[in-house]
């Protein structure tokens, strides 16, 4: 976290920020450290926590190791609900607007892959509806982006869209980072059943969870948090998909000691993720969204490559 | 074991897409009652199972607990009074075999899932029971179809619940093992407890079950004693075969067309 802090496009003295940080004097290095480096680096810590935590629950609540919620358009899709309101000029009304565009767009996908995939471990089926959901939210932001007013705007939104920890204020962490706890902690709470899940949904039942509740309270914790990481965040894809994976072994594959370790283990990477889009800035920003799709991406093929077997 | 209550089935109907899958169903499952519940593909013998553990929202008529209605009892509190084991599915993740039997404990068990000296002494017995603590370090995805079904039997077992309701238990198992878990089974039964149990046997099913509920086309049309229900005429009609029965046993041997 230090190390995060002590990176950024001008040189400080870290040690002589956070002191003036914390003895409240109005040096440049604090106010570069408060107004923007703190909140970059709360950003990645709670995102990449969010992220990570999401896709355990994503892939445990629907039995499938592909799910996340990058590759099955809920990203995309808080993405577009997010744009909706910043294109219609509704974000600017109230604080809270852009996240809630943000997680009802989540909500919507959610819902749309679990009518169109259902609920069976099947991965062809789960892959199929997230592409179709993610087309979909693709296209309806081409269509955003088609009617923007000015090139300008559109610029804006292709940015924001690219996904990025840069220049996020205070304000922007304040508003998105009480639907990111609130939302974790559905998740969270649910975690006996998910371990209960891994049995099907009927022992799942006899085991004494009600299905419908619990399920409702995942989906509702996933959109509370993906939408409001991906309002604040942009699109910032597959750290979902590669931090559960990688710790799943570690927990003996069990779902519930899966939540936390990869929301710790998505922190830790997005932290790092962000310091290396630093270190490498080269004038032109590299935003962080394009480098985990890049890692994120030949990772995926990785997986079906493993998991073809299982699928013919 | 203390008083097992009794489960109560009253005019138990379920229809889907206008088909009738459950027709007008009268049953009671009592202490210590072992009952093979038996029946064609699609009789209904599944859905019967699942109506009596709740699992289906639209189901007429009622199920009972002891005089309660299942769906008015905390969910939490029937799955520790009744314990059903679905016929065998995959487990979703490589979990071991002991965090597999442990779930079991889950209706038991806090959010923080401390596992107490009680609860780990039950596991381990639920694991020797059915002959799983072999494979406790081992990975369910590794496990033949056999050796699964005893890590859900041991699962069952786990959860302690006086009645048990299993599709199918034996199914997949090696004489040895249908002959040990139909013991277990009995032997739960003698300690007070109940079950009712899918299977296809019928000489299982007359050895060990003091009653046999035979189902067609989703109604009950035979329970009673084995020797009184598995009549000539009575599977004829149901199954359309012709059984042999020597020496107490009852094998199908010829098709009725």
């Amino acid at each position: 976290m230090l190390w995060h802090l002590s990176i950024g496009s001008s040189q400080i003295d870290l040690l002589a920020a956070l002191q003036g940080l914390w003895s409240g004097d109005e040096s440049i290095a604090a106010t570069i450290l408060r107004d923007i480096r703190l909140p970059r680096m709360v950003l990645a810590v709670a995102v990449g926590a969010v992220l990570g935590l999401s896709g355990a629950a994503m892939q445990s609540l629907l039995r499938n190791p592909l799910a996340d919620p990058g590759l099955v358009g809920v990203s995309n899709f808080a993405a577009l609900g997010a744009v909706i309101s910043l294109y219609f000029g509704w974000a600017a009304m109230a604080w809270w607007v852009l996240p809630v565009g943000g997680m009802l767009g989540a909500a919507m996908a959610v819902l749309a892959i679990f009518t169109l995939a259902g609920l069976q471990s099947n991965g062809l089926s789960l892959i199929l509806a997230g592409v179709a959901v993610n087309a979909l939210a693709g296209s309806l932001i081409a269509l955003a982006l088609n009617f923007s007013a000015n090139p300008y705007a559109m610029s804006e939104i292709v940015y924001w869209l690219l996904g990025s920890f840069a220049n996020r204020s205070v304000v922007d962490v304040a508003m998105a980072l009480p639907f990111m706890v609130v939302g974790s902690a559905a998740i969270l709470l649910s975690k006996n059943f998910l371990d209960a899940l891994s049995l099907g949904e009927e022992t799942a039942q006899s085991l004494g969870y009600d299905l419908l509740r619990q399920r409702a309270m995942i989906i509702i914790g996933v959109a509370l948090s993906v939408g409001a990481a991906v309002s604040v965040s942009g699109n910032i894809g597959f750290v979902g998909l590669v931090i559960p994976h990688l710790v799943r072994p570690l927990v003996q594959h069990r779902p519930s000691k899966l939540l936390l370790s990869s929301a710790l283990v998505g922190s830790g990477f997005m932290l790092l993720a962000d310091i290396l889009v630093q270190v490498f800035a080269t004038g032109q920003e590299l935003k962080l969204g394009v480098v985990t799709a890049l890692v994120g991406g030949p990772f995926f093929l990785w997986l079906i490559w493993r998991l073809r077997r299982s699928y013919v | 074991m203390s008083k097992v209550p009794s489960l109560l089935c009253r005019q138990v109907g379920w229809r889907k897409s206008s088909k009738s899958l459950l027709d007008n169903i009268d049953l009671t499952l009592t202490e210590s009652e072992l009952v093979a519940v038996i029946g064609p593909n699609g009789a209904g013998k599944s859905s019967l199972m699942r109506a009596m553990m709740g699992l289906i929202p639209d189901v007429q008529g009622s199920v009972s607990l002891d005089g309660r209605e299942l769906s008015d009892i905390d969910i939490k509190e029937r799955a520790k009074l009744v314990a059903y084991m679905p016929q065998q599915q995959p487990v979703a993740w490589p979990l071991s075999v002991q965090h597999t039997v442990e779930l079991g404990r889950l209706p038991h068990q806090g959010f923080r899932r401390r596992l107490n000296g009680c609860d780990e002494e039950v596991v381990t017995e639920a694991m020797q029971m059915a002959d799983v603590t072999h494979l406790a370090e081992r990975s369910v995805d590794t496990l033949s179809g056999g050796e699964l079904s005893r890590v859900m039997i041991a699962r069952l077992f786990a959860g302690r619940a006086p009645i048990i309701l299993a599709d199918e238990p034996i199914a997949a198992l090696d004489p040895y093992h249908q002959l040990h878990i139909m013991e277990l089974l009995q032997q739960h039964c003698q300690r007070g407890g109940s079950a009712m149990v899918v299977m296809h046997d019928l000489t299982m099913a007359a050895r060990f079950c003091q009653r046999i509920v035979v189902m067609q086309n989703g109604g009950v049309v035979g329970d009673g004693p084995p020797a009184q229900v598995l009549s000539d005429e009575l599977l004829a009609s149901v199954y359309g075969v012709k059984v042999a029965r020597p020496d107490g046993m009852v094998i199908p041997q010829s098709r009725l067309d």
